[in-house]
């Protein structure tokens, strides 16, 4: 155990790094085989916000044999006591250093936060390339929905997780504590999980490079590994561990309350979006369990609030039952219920008077492209008319406030589709002043915000050139100048930081490098304004001999070797590519509820592929 | 049915922050499914009110607090409170609480500052001999030069192993002085000199007479 305290009475927000809450694990160090920490590459608000954590943290820690702990990166301001007084990186639970652990787990969340993945190896005092880790030192490993592009990372982590890990960590401890009874060498752990399905250790792979020094290919260097290697999905999601208490954080976090998880995956298919595809297929809980858990957890943690959570929500089966279920439990025990954005029809709007009974602050609607040519281009599913009516619908039920997303720089995107946008939000607001007077608010505010499209891997979109900072800005100042309206109101995302994450979303191994050279230069938090340095990011690109723009603005063709496809997500790259030209052809894709497409999630036993069958 | 609670919070979550520890007593009764009294209005909330907010870094033997409950709790009701607390924070004792808050009646709190610079005694004598001790006092409006003489009423050295311990009674209530601006005081009397603070816990609530608040 660390004395921290003396370095305590310095920081803002001490809480982050004390530990101790309520429903925090703690054992016995000498009395467990494996020790785990737990580590997000964000700072403990945002960290402890996350629910693949919380399930994680729980459903390990129910193994006699394993303690996992929790590690956030610090906050500058304790960074720089920890560095001064020599204090290495520590587990919030037993504050021991982690570098005597066995695992270090991060989950890769965001790409603008792998700085902050090498930051915390080198204050944890371990090194940062997986090379140099000898005997005795911790293994390093990675997942989350960054790890099905592993490859920048790939010099630094000794294996990836890919899917659930739920699945896969049960029998990654098994194997590791027979390994460490067994005494064997370190390489010989990792020959030993090679085989484990969902497992990617990027040194038994090479990668390739042509004449020009660009990527070519990646295979095995060895012949017991695989040559595509599958995710991990858990089956039966309603009969899958679910932790029935959480920990409860002293200080306000940041999505603090909690949450429900109600399915997994997305039957939509939207063209840009990388979650809908990595997380087929579709699997959903029951109403009466996820009731049941909701029930439990408010009894456990004391919260007063609940959420549900998935992607796309309204397209959760049972949400009128569940809904329903949850209402006549939150009145009675004083709870409330926060409802994620909603598809806005009479049954959302009914419900959100129930659950908001006061509040009708704003409503949000996500039609990401100013056309209708646009949105079927990306397979969006909404039309003018539907906004309208929801917004209309909003506005007689004294609605004010709307707020509008939408994407630029898409695919095929033109002038028109930009000034589209700004069409369409004078429309919303015209529609409000159609709504008889005696039924809609005071006054209208619809804010447009807007962001920059980034291509992802694993998307019918991973081809697609990028624009640049330039070019976005001109879109910007374009779609600026045609909104004239004082009741809309204009935010948009600076470009920087979306061209960054455009390089590290489809990028290669030798982007270790540059990761390398940044972290030099100190770059850390990188999500965050106050810290990001573009510039500085520059510089670590030319010392590192790579050229950013060689992975954003240059369109791929269909026939390229990319750096993810030895990774098998679920979603195959035919289907991708079908995809991709139908979005040339500006064809809508139904969703997996009317019609399966064939994705080839359907190898993973998907649900909604058997139904039809 | 109010009841007044005297609590505890150790050197762990010394951090917890007044508001968040607002939350930590709004979810223990949550937690052992308490029959609270809610505010009326928009946003309903538990009736809970503080005898005086403790400072974030100070731990406490003797924080109060005042509970409205729907009705009387029986002991299992308080037993279940006060193991729903979460570590760190202890629920001490109980009493009902007919009349109107005591809490109004609170003048002074006494703080047990733990120093590992050594003090003499002839500092303190000298320091408290001041008639006018000039402060900047931060509050919400901006700052203020305050005169935080008479906020000090003692001011005692205790023996205690290897460090200083210093033991201040210092002016709560409205308005009120907290150890910290004493401690900057103290270090400007002290020629330059700085003082290597190493906790502060505040011991009682005292009423004008020098008598315990609850
Ligand atoms: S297999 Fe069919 S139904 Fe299942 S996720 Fe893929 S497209 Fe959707």
């Amino acid at each position: 155990m660390i004395e921290i305290e003396p370095l305590l009475h310095k920081v803002q927000k001490a809480a982050r790094y004390t530990g101790g809450e309520l429903n925090s694990v703690m054992k016995e160090a000498a009395q467990v085989t494996t020790r785990f920490a737990f580590c997000f590459p964000d700072v403990y608000e945002i960290g402890m916000s996350h629910l693949g954590m919380k399930i994680l943290y729980h459903l390990l820690n129910e193994r006699e044999d394993t303690w996992v702990e929790r590690v956030f990166a610090p906050w500058e301001d304790m960074e720089t006591e920890m560095r001064q007084a020599d204090v290495p990186l520590f587990a919030l639970e037993s504050r021991d250093p982690i570098s005597a652990f066995d695992f270090i787990g991060f989950t890769l969340q965001y790409e603008m936060s792998y700085s902050n993945i090498l930051n915390m190896l080198e204050l944890a005092d371990i090194p940062l390339r997986s090379a140099e880790r000898k005997e005795g030192m911790p293994f390093v490993c990675a997942g989350g929905p960054c790890a099905f592009n592993p490859e920048p990372l790939a010099d630094f982590i000794d294996f990836f997780l890919l899917g659930e890990g739920e699945e896969i960590w049960p029998e990654v401890l098994d194997i590791f504590a027979q390994w460490k009874a067994s005494k064997a060498p370190r390489q010989a752990f990792l020959e030993q999980i090679a085989g484990v399905q969902g497992i990617y250790i990027p040194a038994f792979y090479d990668v390739q490079w042509d004449e020009q020094g660009n990527f070519a290919g990646l295979t095995p260097n060895r012949s017991d590994v695989p040559d595509l290697v599958q995710k991990r999905i858990i089956r039966d999601l309603d009969r899958v561990y679910f932790p029935d208490k959480l920990v409860v954080p002293y200080m306000e976090i940041v999505h603090d309350r909690v949450m429900l998880e109600v399915f997994r995956g997305c039957i939509r298919g939207c063209r840009f979006c990388q979650a809908g595809m990595i997380y087929r297929p579709v699997r959903e809980k029951d109403s009466a369990t996820l009731c049941n858990y909701a029930e439990k957890l408010i009894a456990a943690t004391g919260y007063d609030e609940i959420s549900l959570a998935s992607l796309s929500t309204s397209d959760y089966t049972q949400l009128p039952t569940l809904m329903e279920g949850l209402l006549s439990f939150s009145e009675k025990e004083r709870v409330s219920l926060s409802l994620p954005s909603l598809r806005i029809d009479n049954f959302s709007l009914d419900l959100m008077e129930k659950v908001q009974k006061v509040r009708k602050s704003g409503l949000t609607f996500a039609p990401e492209a100013g056309t209708q040519r646009l949105r079927d281009v990306i397979n969006k599913g909404i039309t003018e008319e539907d906004l309208m009516r929801g917004a209309r619908l909003a506005f007689e039920g004294g609605w004010s406030h709307i707020k509008l997303y939408f994407m630029i720089g898409l695919p095929t995107e033109t002038e028109e589709d930009i000034l589209g946008i700004a069409d369409l939000a004078q429309k919303v607001v015209d529609t409000f002043y159609t709504v008889d007077k005696s039924k809609r608010a005071k006054f209208v505010n619809v804010t447009v915000s807007v962001s920059s499209f980034v291509p992802k891997a694993f998307t019918p979109f991973q081809w697609e050139a990028q624009d640049t900072i330039k070019r976005l800005k001109e879109k910007q100042k374009l779609l600026k100048e045609a909104i004239h309206s004082r009741h809309i109101t204009y935010n948009y995302h600076e470009s920087y930081v979306s061209h960054l994450e455009g390089v590290f979303a489809r990028g290669d191994r030798k982007l270790c490098r540059v990761l390398e050279e940044a972290h030099k230069l100190g770059c850390k938090y990188d999500g965050w304004d106050e810290f990001f340095v573009y510039g500085r990011w520059m510089e670590a690109f030319e010392k590192a001999g790579v050229d950013p723009m060689w992975y954003t603005a240059r369109k791929r063709s269909f026939e390229e070797a990319l750096p993810w496809a030895h990774i098998d997500c679920g979603v195959v790259a035919a289907f991708l590519r079908r995809e991709c030209e139908r979005a040339y052809a500006e064809k809508v894709t139904p969703n997996c509820r009317e019609v399966c497409s064939g994705c080839g999630a359907q190898r993973l036993d998907c649900i909604e592929w058997r139904k039809k069958q | 049915m109010k009841y007044i609670y005297t609590f505890s919070k150790n050197q762990r979550v010394q951090y917890v922050s007044h508001l968040d520890t607002l939350r930590v007593f709004e979810r223990a009764m949550r937690r052992a499914k308490l029959p609270a009294s809610y505010s009326q209005g928009f946003h309903p909330h538990p009736l809970i009110t503080f005898a005086q907010p403790l400072g974030v870094g100070i731990s406490s033997k003797s924080e109060l607090v005042e509970i409205v409950f729907e009705r009387p709790l029986c002991a299992e009701e308080q037993k279940r409170f006060s193991s729903s607390m979460p570590g760190g924070f202890g629920l001490l004792k109980y009493c009902e609480n007919e009349k109107k808050s005591p809490f109004a009646a609170l003048e002074w709190a006494v703080y047990e500052i733990c120093i590992a610079t050594p003090i003499s005694k002839k500092l303190l004598d000298d320091f408290m001999k001041q008639e006018e001790i000039l402060m900047l006092k931060r509050s919400k409006k901006g700052e203020k030069q305050v005169n935080i003489r008479p906020m000090i009423q003692s001011l005692e050295l205790v023996p205690w192993e290897n460090a200083t311990v210093l033991k201040a009674v210092l002016k709560a209530g409205q308005p009120s002085l907290k150890p910290e601006l004493l401690l900057q005081a103290l270090e400007q009397n002290m020629a330059g000199g700085e003082l290597a603070l190493q906790s502060i816990c505040r011991t009682a609530l005292l009423d004008g007479k020098g008598h315990p608040v609850v």
